[in-house]
């Protein structure tokens, strides 16, 4: 007993002197370290948006500063990825401007390398390279035709491809960066990316034939990245409803069939592990943050849609939202689909990044601590056992266990999962038809059962949405309330409740939790 | 023929009085479906002169009557050029959103009630939260809760009935005045300092959209 009392107080101490609070964090699935932010975050932001990783369109973590100090902490670079640009072909021959810009990829690869663990590490070392060859005024510098664009895409990320590696051998290169999925490109008529896809491998062949370094596309590549925005519905008919979302994960899967296919054709085999990033998503719409109207609901829901989506998809293994900044004062700040907004450097979040924050949705789970860990001190502080287990920022995290230990960025962070600590029996099996335009929920989101399901068309009842009535929001609190203290009063399972959000028969603490995660 | 008129005046008179008192009734009806009680807002506060650098205090009071409050969801509206918020303070409520738009000089807060208890459940005047503001430049500038068919709410204990909803029946707030600063206050810094811009670069690398 008193050995028992004196651990208990050891660990009392050690939880105090490293800062261990107890904090219920609103939202759930925050621990995913599948999702990130495009656009330029620092640690405190990324942290308040819940999401585990960064690209700025650059190679440091502060684009305009490089020597700013905030580059070359342990902590920022367990978050961020280093995106270099394609080069011009114009100066494939040689001339002193290429050189210049090759040298800067490797100056800028050789202060990557020097000054912080990234390279030669096998839970990091990730390079995006390129962004949106097929899109006007971003990657694509020149070509007025599908080929030529392909093979000046292919010359710019092999050279680009060659300078990293030369300085990290060990480097994951994320390849392509293709702009959209769905959208036209630019002014080259009646190409579609797949044709894109097929002509990039198939230019990398023939391009780089000769090269002793990255000849095989599939031992340059780890893996590939591309940007979702609308889809073609949505952008041949703008205005009638752009929180469309995609289709299951058909999107990715559909890209990487095409990739392994003509990967098989010309290089005799595809990418071993192979990942894909969606490193773009969102909308290109307008929509002012300040005007809640119906239209920036359905915006929510799109978010909601494509982070479920692919945080669920088995083939997405990282996906950003666009966009994580804005500029200082302008107009745009306000707008459509920033996660923050900042007026003399001074950074507010946006209804959307308050969203973000708590996507993706998975009732079940719920951080409960978080606090400084220090390495083998993270178990101790979850409660031993061996429960808590560390994983880098990097990895995929799949909730099996009870409880598990976040060690990213040195944080250690306790996962409950209440669903799966008492695993209610479903008491139905029935197999959910999603509803058009609402959230998209997979497993391990519940999904409706036996519960009383708001009419088709409206916001699914597993949100929050109590009244039915499309949003969540005080009065689903107060039926909530009421039905509590009845439940309480008479603790009846049943199938009518009407804030059961969860769909366990009972009105109980859960259910507060989603309405709180998802209330707007 | 005089008489004739004034009789045939005080008829319409009459008539017209009646009908507006039916239009009343139907109005009121038909705000009673709505929401099953009503609400008076006020904001309050003990001071309403302050120097720039120091606070005010004030404070959301709901007076319910004797309905029983359970959540509140509202916007208090400030002159973002004379107050900034400072701080904001939970009461009985549990604050599980709090929302503070400096740009637009707006402050949504939602709040719901502790525990299952009805009996426990707060009637009357009724303290919603606290909230400091920051004199920054002179001039005066209303604190008051935003008017508005569809940016406030309250939600009040109705065992008995599916509406959960207080109509709000009145709104009240204060005129604080900020005089120029006595004994200067430094600001405190802004607590997220990290420069950042969109466009490009001098360097291609960092093109962005």
């Amino acid at each position: 007993m008193k050995v028992k009392g004196r651990v208990i107080l050891f660990l009392a101490v050690i939880c105090l002197l490293m800062g261990w609070k107890a904090e219920v964090v609103r939202g759930q699935g925050v621990l995913s370290s599948k999702k990130g932010v495009a656009g330029p975050v620092n640690s405190q932001r990324l942290e308040t948006l819940k999401a585990s990783w960064f690209f700025n369109w650059g190679p440091f973590p502060d684009p305009y500063h490089e020597d700013a100090s905030e580059n070359w902490t342990a902590e920022i670079w367990n978050s961020f990825v280093p995106l270099f640009y394609g080069i011009a072909a114009r100066e494939e021959g040689g001339d002193t401007a290429f050189q210049n810009r090759l040298a800067n990829i490797t100056s800028k690869m050789q202060k990557i390398c020097s000054r912080t663990d990234y390279c030669s590490n096998p839970a990091k070392g990730y390079y995006l390279i390129g962004n949106e060859p097929d899109v006007k005024g971003q990657d694509r510098l020149i070509g007025s035709n599908a080929a030529d664009m392909v093979i000046n895409a292919v010359k710019r990320q092999g050279n680009v491809a060659k300078r990293i590696l030369q300085e990290d051998p060990d480097a994951k290169l994320i390849m392509m960066g293709w702009g959209d999925w769905h959208r036209k490109i630019d002014d080259v008529a009646g190409t579609t990316t797949e044709d894109l896809i097929k002509g990039y491998i198939t230019q990398w062949k023939t391009q780089w034939a000769g090269d002793s370094l990255i000849a095989n596309l599939a031992n340059v590549a780890s893996g590939w990245h591309f940007h979702v925005y609308d889809e073609d519905e949505v952008s041949t008919n703008r205005g009638s409803d752009y929180s469309v979302c995609p289709s299951g994960d058909d999107i990715p899967r559909r890209f990487l069939e095409i990739v392994n296919s003509e990967m098989r054709k010309k290089f005799g085999k595809v990418v071993m592990n192979q990942e894909l990033w969606v490193t773009e998503m969102g909308t290109l719409w307008n929509v002012p943050y300040e005007t809640q109207t119906a239209e920036r609901e359905k915006f929510k829901d799109r978010m909601r849609c494509l982070v479920n989506v692919f945080e669920n998809s088995p083939v997405v293994t990282r996906y950003a939202w666009f966009y994580a900044g804005c500029d200082n004062g302008s107009a745009v700040c306000s707008a459509r689909y920033n996660l923050y907004y900042s007026n003399n450097s001074v950074y507010t979040i946006t209804d959307l990044g308050r969203l973000y924050s708590t996507l993706p949705n998975m009732p079940n789970f719920s951080l409960r601590y978080s606090g400084n860990c220090l390495g083998s001190s993270c178990d101790a502080q979850c409660g031993g056992g061996g429960k808590c287990r560390k994983i880098t920022g990097m990895e995929l995290i799949k909730v099996k266990e009870n409880i598990v230990c976040w060690d990213g960025a040195n944080r250690c962070s306790v996962i409950e999962n209440s669903g799966f600590a008492s695993s209610p029996t479903p008491r139905s099996t029935t197999t959910p038809t999603p509803t058009p335009g609402a959230n998209l929920t997979s497993t391990p989101v519940p999904t409706e059962q036996n519960c009383t399901p708001c009419s088709s068309g409206v916001r699914l009842k597993s949100l929050g949405n109590a009244n039915c009535d499309g949003k969540i929001n005080i009065f689903d609190f107060a039926i909530w309330k009421k039905e509590r203290i009845a439940y309480l009063g008479d603790p009846q399972t049943r199938d009518n409740w009407k804030s059961d959000f969860n769909c366990d028969g009972k009105v109980t603490g859960d259910d507060l939790t989603i309405w709180k995660a998802n209330q707007q | 023929m005089k008489k004739i008129s004034k009789l045939l005046l005080m008829v319409i008179l009459a008539a017209g009085f009646v009908g507006g008192l039916i239009l009343i009734k139907r109005n009121q009806d038909s705000r009673g479906r709505a929401s099953y009680s009503g609400v008076d807002l006020m904001v309050v506060s003990g001071v309403t002169k302050i120097n720039i650098g120091r606070t005010i205090p004030v404070a959301v009071v709901a007076s319910t009557g004797t309905n029983k409050l359970t959540g509140f969801d509202l916007t208090i509206k400030f002159d973002k050029t004379k107050l900034r918020v400072a701080l904001v303070k939970p009461t009985t409520f549990e604050l599980v959103l709090t929302e503070i738009d400096q740009n637009n000089g707006k402050i949504r807060v939602v709040g719901i009630v502790e525990g299952n208890n009805p009996d426990n459940f707060l009637t009357g005047a009724v303290r919603l939260v606290r909230i400091d503001f920051e004199g920054i430049a002179e001039g005066s500038s209303q604190i008051i809760v935003e008017s508005g068919v569809n940016t406030n709410a309250l939600t009040g204990y109705n065992p008995n009935g599916d509406d959960q909803g207080l109509g709000i029946t009145s709104i009240s707030g204060i005129d604080c005045t900020v005089s120029e600063t006595v004994s200067p206050i430094s600001v405190p810094a802004p607590a997220l300092n990290f420069e950042t811009k969109e466009g490009r670069d001098s360097s291609e690398d960092y093109v962005k959209k």
